[in-house]
């Protein structure tokens, strides 16, 4: 019995016979011809400009907010055109520097606390999360996950609304995968949820969120 | 793919209902669009180049699958996860209904996993009693009605929204309008308290990077996203061969597959997960299917079906599928890709038939975001089929393969084809009807029950001489 193979053993047995005019020799690198140029980033002004091009594409809400004054006045926007009644933020300095939550309390808005259990934020109107990084060739964010920053904060609210800061911007993919590759969890956020299973029609909040907006905050 | 009867794609063609067939056309028609724009916009050469570089990094993950298979082993272990290996179907079923067991599940959240359809998961769950959602929309669909998915990246892409909307009132009760938008929602308020509820959370794969041990997961609808963080538990069932080396093959493969898929750039959302983490499930069990796979290495020329990444370009721009849909394929993998892969899963006694289902036109292999090379694929398994090699044995008929072999001896030698030419004209002689055969016997009456086979007119050799008398004059005047 203790010397019958496991199927670990037998497939890799099985792949390595496959395979074998490897087998035994060092592991090779990648030929040259697998590799492929990473973009290369334009000014930055360029560059934001792209990536609020990039995120109207997707069907999400993209603007720059100058300073304390402005970004109060674009959360009463939001709150008001979004109708929100709750909302949850992560635990950011960036939060501390605009004062997120006073502003929120302010405007009359029940605070969801993060806690320890996800659904919590399955009833909330607006998950406020801050971008690692921006990627403008696709208008995407990275979201690296920690406690102060769940995954289901980006995606349980109906409306979600990331901040990132102009110094964050990576001029592509494989930027952002060398911040983020020990990370045991990250995501990739390019708009809101949607789908075009039904005849091919876009439709946006499948099952995540149903409106997206980005903040480019300077 | 566990099918014990053979798969009959020409019957299945003849019954293909020409609504699913129009379905079928017209929203393969937008894809191929998007996609078409949004290459121009990456541009052209460098869209090439991408492909290159993908066809690169797939074709040296497979050489060198055994050392990043342990590669991907060791860093999820690391990480706190568990890692399973299934050589097979069943093999897989029973470690998922064993972890079931384990954690008390009674219900499941599903994201679309075409190795999940592979190894018929539901049904075993639901024998278990266990409650397994589909939680992509298309997924959700198909479930509803009791079917199988009919493309591979779109799996209700045969339905219209009247079928749909007609669906949901029956299966769920409610009065729903053929409005896509109506449906989705429906749809959402259907299944947000299932993910909430969930024991456990079963996902595919689209991408293992071996450097790092991390699943990759790519969706739009945010369904991967909440059910593999919301439930206790995470399993993700994926094939052996889709280790890719390192973050950079990542990039490479994530620019690849979203433009090819759904004519994006990017996909909503690229989940990428390494082992257990904070907050996150307590439990990632990653299961390791082979199935078939490392069969399918050993074939130096088949190997390279092995490079897909399950697009869907092929079968959006191959016109057998367009002419037939999804479900004349009889298997959970359809189009030029299920024309590979399902013979070379199942074998050519059951799917014999699959690789003869193209015209062989070259632009599946065209469109392929890794460059497989489709029709000498198909060609390769065709010649399995009927010849036989040291996979498979020969499927056909004795005497077919003895007219084959003298038909090789006749068409080599100019002596024996002009006697065959010759004797060709008088032997039809009984059949002809002017310039037409309109019916000829079996096996040849296949070709004439649709059409009638033209007349031998007179040996090529003779037509060339007469052709060459004639061209002569003419281009002497031409030059005069």
């Amino acid at each position: 019995m203790g010397n019958t193979p496991s199927s670990r053993e037998l497939i890799l047995a099985d792949v390595a016979g496959a395979v074998a005019a490897h087998a035994g020799a060092p592991l090779q690198p990648l030929p040259a011809a697998a590799r492929f140029e990473p973009r290369k980033a334009e000014v930055l002004d360029k560059e934001i400009e792209r990536m609020l091009g990039e995120v109207k594409r997707v069907s999400g809400h993209g603007r720059r907010v100058h300073g304390r004054e402005e970004f109060a006045a674009a959360l009463k926007q939001i709150i008001g055109d979004e109708g929100i009644r709750t909302a949850s933020l992560s635990d950011h300095p960036l939060h501390s520097h605009y004062g997120t939550e006073a502003l929120l309390k302010g405007l009359k808005i029940e605070i969801v606390s993060l806690g320890n259990d996800a659904r919590n934020l399955a009833d909330c109107d607006l998950g406020i999360t801050v971008a690692d990084a921006a990627l403008p060739e696709t208008g995407t964010v990275l979201l690296r996950t920690t406690q102060g920053q769940p995954d289901a904060l980006s995606l349980l609210p109906r409306v979600h609304l990331a901040l990132i800061t102009p110094a964050a911007f990576q001029a592509d993919l494989h930027q952002v995968f060398a911040l983020a590759k020990g990370d045991r969890h990250f995501e990739l956020v390019t708009g809101c949820s949607r789908t075009a299973d039904i005849e091919k029609v876009l439709t946006l909040g499948v099952h995540g969120p149903k409106s997206y907006h980005l903040w480019i905050c300077d | 793919m566990e099918k014990t009867a053979r798969i009959d794609f020409r019957e299945n063609a003849r019954n293909a209902s020409p609504a699913v067939v129009a379905a079928t056309q017209k929203n393969t028609g937008t894809a191929l669009k998007k996609r078409a724009a949004v290459v121009a916009e990456f541009g052209e050469a460098r869209w090439q180049e991408l492909r290159k570089a993908g066809h690169e990094i797939r074709l040296h993950a497979l050489t060198h699958l055994d050392r990043y298979l342990a590669m991907v082993e060791e860093k999820v272990i690391a990480a706190g996860g568990h890692v399973h290996w299934a050589r097979d179907a069943e093999e897989a079923r029973k470690i998922v209904l064993k972890l079931a067991a384990e954690h008390g599940v009674q219900s499941i959240v599903k994201v679309k996993s075409m190795v999940s359809e592979e190894i018929d998961l539901n049904p075993a769950l639901e024998a278990r009693g266990i409650r397994a959602y589909e939680t992509d929309l298309g997924e959700f669909i198909v479930q509803l009605a009791g079917q199988r998915p009919s493309h591979i990246t779109s799996p209700a892409l045969h339905m219209t929204k009247e079928e749909v909307a007609a669906l949901f009132c029956q299966k769920l009760g409610i009065d729903a309008c053929p409005i896509p938008e109506e449906l989705t929602e429906h749809a959402r308020l259907r299944l947000r308290p299932e993910f909430l509820a969930a024991g456990m959370g079963i996902s595919g794969g689209n991408f293992l990077v071996a450097e790092t041990g991390t699943l990759v997961i790519v969706t739009n609808e945010g369904n991967g996203r909440l059910a593999t963080s919301l439930p206790p538990v995470h399993v993700a069932v994926v094939g052996i061969e889709k280790v890719i080396p390192d973050w950079e093959s990542a990039a490479v493969m994530l620019k690849l597959l979203a433009r090819s898929v759904s004519g994006s750039k990017i996909t909503a959302y690229n989940t990428f997960i390494t082992g257990v983490r904070e907050g996150g499930p307590k439990e990632f069990h990653l299961v390791l299917l082979d199935n078939g796979r490392s069969r399918i290495l050993a074939d130096k020329v088949a190997r390279e079906a092995l490079l897909c990444i399950r697009c869907g370009a092929c079968m959006n721009t191959c016109p057998i599928y367009n002419q037939v849909g999804g479900y004349a394929y009889g298997a959970v993998y359809q189009g030029p890709i299920g024309s590979m892969l399902t013979p070379l899963l199942m074998g050519t006694k059951l799917a014999g038939g699959l690789p003869f289902a193209s015209t062989l036109c070259g632009a599946c292999a065209e469109l392929c975001p890794v460059m497989i090379p489709i029709p000498e694929i198909l060609l390769h398994l065709r010649k399995r089929f009927v010849e036989g090699d040291s996979f498979e044995t020969p499927s056909v008929p004795g005497a077919l393969k003895a007219m084959a072999k003298m038909g090789r001896i006749v068409l080599g030698s100019p002596a024996l084809y002009r006697l065959g030419a010759r004797l060709g004209r008088i032997f039809q002689s009984p059949l002809r009807s002017g310039d037409w055969l309109p019916s000829l016997p079996p096996p040849l009456n296949r070709w004439t029950m649709a059409r009638p086979f033209p007349a031998f007119q007179g040996d090529f050799r003779g037509w060339w001489k007469n052709r060459q008398a004639a061209v002569k004059p003419m281009e002497g005047k031409t030059h005069g």
